[in-house]
């Protein structure tokens, strides 16, 4: 017992000494500089910008200002004028400046590395980098071996082990091309004074069973081995980031979990016996909740209308607005949902009906719509409010149709409405050139476990973080074809929990409950709220998400 | 320079990792010149890999589904189905 108390109160006192004490509230506003790689007149240019705008988003979580610069235009003596810098090694092989170098090398301030390029600082003897940081690095990982059709999985450093989860990384072989979706290289990094550095996560290759440092830290410089930006989702390592930028930044927001629900494209068709049985449900249960709505129906081709085109302003969407008030009347509040969640007279890509298609993105050609501006977008935004509020209803925020809509309309909608309510997706340019040889443009969706307070395009964002109940039913409508199911969602909150402030927020359509559909929605519905519910999260409205 | 192998808090490093890179972490950190470096060499089918940010493809299409069913087909959208007897399909009169 004395040796474990005196083992106990050294290990205290170390962690203190090189700075591994519990994060202190912080009062002010973190001024933090995003490097990113961006080496000219390659491909990749605007890959590592396409990281930094995601790593911006959610240091908008701590309010946190921040600048967004190029590597190569670093000044001598920048990183010491900013409380944190964050240097997102995306290229392998990216020419570093010197300067960057020299100050990443002997700055007291927060550093925070990722991936690639840590050689430059690590192998340079002048930099004296092993001695000063406690660490070395030896060199990259990636796949075991070269994947082919006999083995399309060679297996990788892909399990991130953090609060007794695994956050295992994406990975998908093409058969056809040969080619494979995933980021499978890590930088491989050993303690070489553990008085001075710490392995704070690890990373394990589920083939070999080896198992490497994933996060390093030494005082206030921070070695991740991976960029966490890479094919994310609900479960992935992405999240273990989310949650260690609190520890980074020094900012200790409480533990708290809050859950929300969205009832999600309720126009003119919806089922008023489907919405009052949900609504009747949430509210029998006091859970607060939102409904998506799209003010104006269209079927611009007359699609579900023998041919014939219909228009149903919300005036005259009686179901509609039944549907509507029986929802407020008992705690839902008014999201608004597109316009007319279509665009004009063309399959976007489905029906041309409202609720099928996108609004504010043309996605068959994968680029703007052909009328994309502020101006278009702000009138279409505001006729949409205008009409619900002419109806009685006013919308807490705003949610782009598929979550896919242009720059400028996302900057557009932060000037009409506070919040957004929805994963977002970002662009390297306001109108992208995905396909060109040099320098081509990436769009970026990103989801969020917390507020945003204010993301790259100047919206507040509340999170959409565990994604909806889905069923194969493709025989009677082709587009939804596979299954998700609750307890899919379930898992996914229970990843939630491992950021402190972690939300849990689902969309749910009424559409399931339509006895034509022949799914247990309702039932479905009931048990996903139950279990969130049991995980210990609490529901809440948007207009109540901080 | 010094490097003495560490043994992660958690115990979870592996022998044959952990001796590896002891190895080249000596032969590295003898070897190390100042001025620019040469890169370490990627990993096998390094060429194969496509790196996309952002969420992956099935978070990707997650946001993407219609939800029709062929009932809606000339629904009327003023027949209210929670009303007994009423499945709002047909036009109203």
């Amino acid at each position: 017992m004395k040796y474990f108390l005196r083992s106990f109160a050294f290990a205290i006192a170390l962690m203190l000494a090189i700075g591994f004490g519990p994060a202190q509230a912080q009062t002010v506003v973190p001024r933090t500089l995003v490097l990113y790689d961006a080496p000219p007149g390659t491909e990749f240019e605007k890959l590592g910008m396409g990281y930094a705008i995601m790593l911006r988003n959610l240091l908008g979580h701590f309010d946190a200002t921040v600048d967004l610069v190029p590597v190569q235009n670093y000044t001598a003596g920048k990183i010491n004028t900013y409380d944190a810098t964050f240097y997102l090694g995306a290229y392998y092989g990216n020419s570093l400046p010197a300067a960057f170098l020299s100050d990443a090398a002997t700055t007291q301030k927060t550093l925070v590395w990722f991936k690639y390029n840590i050689w430059d600082l690590a192998w340079d003897a002048s930099y004296n980098f092993q001695a000063t940081r406690g660490f070395g690095f030896s060199g990259l990982r990636g796949m075991n071996s070269v994947p082919n059709s006999g083995n399309p999985t060679p297996g990788f450093f892909d399990t991130v082990s953090y609060k007794n989860k695994p956050f295992v990384k994406y990975y998908q072989f093409n058969n056809a091309t040969g080619t494979v979706n995933a980021d499978p290289d890590i930088g491989v990094t050993a303690i070489s004074d553990p008085a001075k550095a710490m392995a704070l996560v690890n990373v394990s290759n589920s083939k070999t069973g080896e198992v490497a440092p994933y996060i390093v830290r030494s005082g206030k410089f921070w070695y991740f081995a991976d960029m966490p930006f890479s094919y994310i989702g609900p479960r992935d390592r992405y999240l273990v980031l989310s949650d260690v930028l609190h520890d980074i930044l020094g900012i200790s927001h409480p533990e708290s979990h809050k859950a929300l629900v969205r009832l999600e494209d309720v126009g003119a068709l919806v089922s008023v016996q489907a919405m009052k049985t949900l609504t009747d449900y949430l509210s029998g249960k006091k859970i607060p909740f939102s409904v998506a709505t799209i003010p104006y129906y269209v079927d611009a081709l007359g699609a579900y209308n023998g041919g014939t085109p219909q228009y149903v302003p919300l005036s005259q969407a009686t179901n509609l607005k039944k549907s509507l008030d029986y929802a407020v009347a008992r705690g839902g509040e008014i999201v608004m949902h597109g316009y007319t969640h279509q665009y004009s007279k063309m399959k976007n890509p489905h029906t041309g009906v409202s609720g099928d298609d996108y609004e504010f993105w043309n996605i068959v050609a994968n680029s703007p719509v052909a009328e994309d501006s502020t101006s278009w977008v702000l009138g279409r935004l505001n006729a949409g409010v205008a009409d619900l509020v002419n109806n009685g209803y006013s919308p807490v925020a705003w949610e782009a149709p598929h979550y896919h809509g242009s720059a400028l309309s996302s900057k557009a909608a932060s000037t009409v409405f506070k919040t957004t309510y929805q994963r977002v997706v970002y662009f390297t340019a306001d109108n992208p050139n995905y396909n060109a040889a040099v320098s081509k443009d990436f769009g970026v969706g990103q989801i969020f476990p917390y507020v945003i307070k204010k993301d790259y395009y100047g919206q507040r964002v509340i999170p959409e973080s565990l994604g909806n109940i889905e069923y194969d039913i493709r025989a009677i409508d082709p587009t939804s074809n596979y299954n998700y199911t609750w307890q899919d969602i379930v898992t996914n909150a229970q990843y939630a929990l491992t950021v402190r402030d972690g939300y849990a927020s689902f969309f749910f359509h009424p559409f399931w409950l339509e006895p034509e559909v022949g799914t247990p929605g309702f039932a479905d519905f009931q048990k996903l709220i139950d279990a969130i519910t049991q995980l210990g999260f609490t529901w809440i409205a948007p207009s109540q998400a901080q | 320079m010094k490097f003495r192998l560490h043994s992660i808090p958690t115990g979870q490093l592996r022998p044959v990792l952990g001796a590896g890179i002891a190895c080249a972490l000596m032969a590295f950190a003898a070897l190390a010149q100042a001025g620019k470096v040469t890169p370490p060499p990627l990993p096998p089918g390094s060429n194969l890999v496509k790196v996309e940010p952002g969420m992956d493809r099935q978070e990707q299409k997650r946001a993407d589904r219609a939800h029709h069913h062929k009932g809606q087909n000339s629904k009327d959208i003023n027949k209210d189905d929670s009303e007994v007897g009423n499945n709002g399909k047909g036009k109203s009169k």
